[in-house]
């Protein structure tokens, strides 16, 4: 599974970060970037919440074939 | 066969025909009947006209209708066009009365004053000023939550932050009671303005624009002071900052610059909190079990965050207004250049095509895309900061006194309008 924020649509809410931390981080700014889109099998649910939370519908998640929920 | 008419019987659709003509955000009672409005809106009239707001209403400065979005989507649409709907409306504040592309500018600036990074140190502050509040209110068993709490304590976050001296809060305080609840029923008289009111204690709008304009250049001529201190004595506060700050990276802010985004600042980091923070405490006054439930969840700080989000989306007290910048049909509805738009997050954080039983707080709730901070351009330059200040009082309040309700015979003081709030909470205190 992938994460990805899109810079144009964030407004630095940090609920992704809020929520997930380990996948989500802060810029000096306030805006939400992802360092390595790629999310750990043991983080993925709190990553998938993570890009939920985000009401500006910044966060793709992209499932891999055959990757698990 | 037709069935019998009963006139004595209401019926929503035919009631949101006169809640449509006479919403007024500024009415009294306004607070009682909010969500009940809004939901018939939402379900029947989306787009409303109030007569109630012909010539801009309390926002002032527009000349045409007034409308009021009701329901999440098109609220969040409006946000997130600020070409369409632009938020240059009556006083020139910065960042929030400008639109992009300057705005954005603006907001490069001052985005990383509220980080993550540079609140989180600030933390243990904050809790200690909590607790010394926390240590003078209880020592009664009845007080004032909003005189003895949510008042004070955002504004000593407030001051310390951007550098405001202490001893300026009572003139502070002054400036924000004028700015932000002149309008309201009552208030003109509370605040011993000397100005023209209606039957209904709504001021004269002209009388109370002469009043705020010369508010504004009292505040103008003291927050100039301020500024030319920090040209000579930088200090590590906001107020700094702003005064190093380069706009684009290539000029300094000019004075009007400086001073408008000092207006701003005041307003907005006077009151919100001071209104969110009131309206939490109504709520869990009003439910134990729901305060019981935070009891038990607010050592975990991931569970506190989501209860933090809940907890704004369900008291959710701004409605800004933007100004249609052309005539622009909008999902067929005809709007025209200079009409005013009510954008009502009470209602859009209430939208049951988006949040499952909207009136209940599910502490829980997710996902929760509410709007209470705005969504868009223009989103809440302190929300993270706001957010700590409610996480951390709601958490050391109930640390302190798990046990309080409403004093018997007593109503809290709530009230309506562009911000909303509560300027009164009478709680008693369980002794036990």
């Amino acid at each position: 599974m992938k994460v990805r924020v899109d810079r144009e649509k964030c407004q630095g809410h940090n609920r992704c970060y809020m929520i997930c931390p380990e996948v989500y981080q802060v810029d000096d700014e306030g805006y939400a970037y992802v360092s390595n889109g790629e999310v750990p099998q043991d983080l993925r649910e709190q990553a998938r919440r993570g890009a939920e939370a985000c009401p500006e519908n910044a966060i793709t998640v992209l499932a891999e074939a055959g990757a698990s929920r | 066969m037709v069935s019998e008419v009963d006139p004595e019987k209401a019926d929503g659709i035919y009631q949101v025909v006169s809640i449509a003509r006479e919403f007024d955000l500024m009415a009294a009672d306004f607070p009682e009947h909010e969500h009940e409005m809004y939901r018939l809106l939402r379900q029947h009239l989306p787009i409303s006209c109030p007569e109630t707001m012909r010539g801009g209403g309390l926002y002032g400065g527009g000349a045409g209708s007034s409308w009021v979005f009701a329901r999440y989507e098109d609220v969040a649409y409006a946000f997130h066009h600020p070409e369409i709907f632009s938020s240059q409306i009556g006083l020139p504040f910065i960042p929030q009365g400008v639109d992009p592309p300057e705005h954005t500018e603006y907001r490069k600036i001052m985005n990383p004053w509220f980080t993550q990074q540079v609140l989180t140190p600030l933390e243990p502050r904050i809790r200690e000023f909590a607790n010394e509040l926390l240590d003078k209110m209880l020592e009664k068993r009845e007080f004032d939550f909003v005189k003895e709490f949510s008042e004070p304590f955002p504004i000593i976050i407030f001051c310390q932050l951007a550098g405001f001296p202490l001893e300026d809060l009572p003139r502070l305080m002054r400036w924000r009671d004028l700015f932000v609840h002149g309008m309201r029923a009552g208030k003109a008289e509370d605040l011993g303005l000397g100005i023209p009111t209606d039957e209904a204690g709504h001021p004269e709008l002209k009388a109370l624009r002469q009043v705020l304009a010369e508010a504004t250049q009292e505040l103008y001529a003291y927050c100039t002071e301020l500024i030319e201190e920090r040209r000579r004595h930088p200090k590590e506060d906001v107020l700094t900052k702003l005064v190093q700050a380069r706009y684009a990276g290539t000029r300094p802010l000019t004075r009007e610059e400086l001073l408008q985004t000092l207006h701003l600042f005041i307003l907005g980091g006077l009151d919100t909190v001071t209104g969110t923070l009131g309206s939490i405490m109504v709520f869990f006054a009003e439910h134990p079990d729901k305060r019981r439930e935070f009891i038990e969840l607010m050592d975990d700080p991931v569970r506190v965050s989501s209860a933090i989000e809940e907890l704004v989306r369900y008291t959710s007290i701004v409605s800004p207004a933007r100004r249609v910048t052309r005539d622009y049909n909008y999902r067929g509805v005809q709007l025209r250049e200079g009409d005013l738009v009510v954008l009502s997050t009470a209602s859009a954080d209430r939208d049951e095509n988006v949040f499952p039983n909207p009136d209940e707080v599910i502490l829980d709730r997710h996902p929760n895309p509410h709007v209470g901070f705005v969504v868009g351009p223009h989103r809440c330059l302190g929300m993270q900061l706001a957010r700590r200040e409610l996480g951390i009082a709601l958490q050391e309040i109930h640390r302190r006194m798990p046990n309080y309700a409403l004093k018997p015979g007593e109503k809290p003081g709530v009230y309506g309008g562009g911000v909303k709030g509560v300027d009164y909470l009478p709680l008693v205190v369980d002794a036990g």
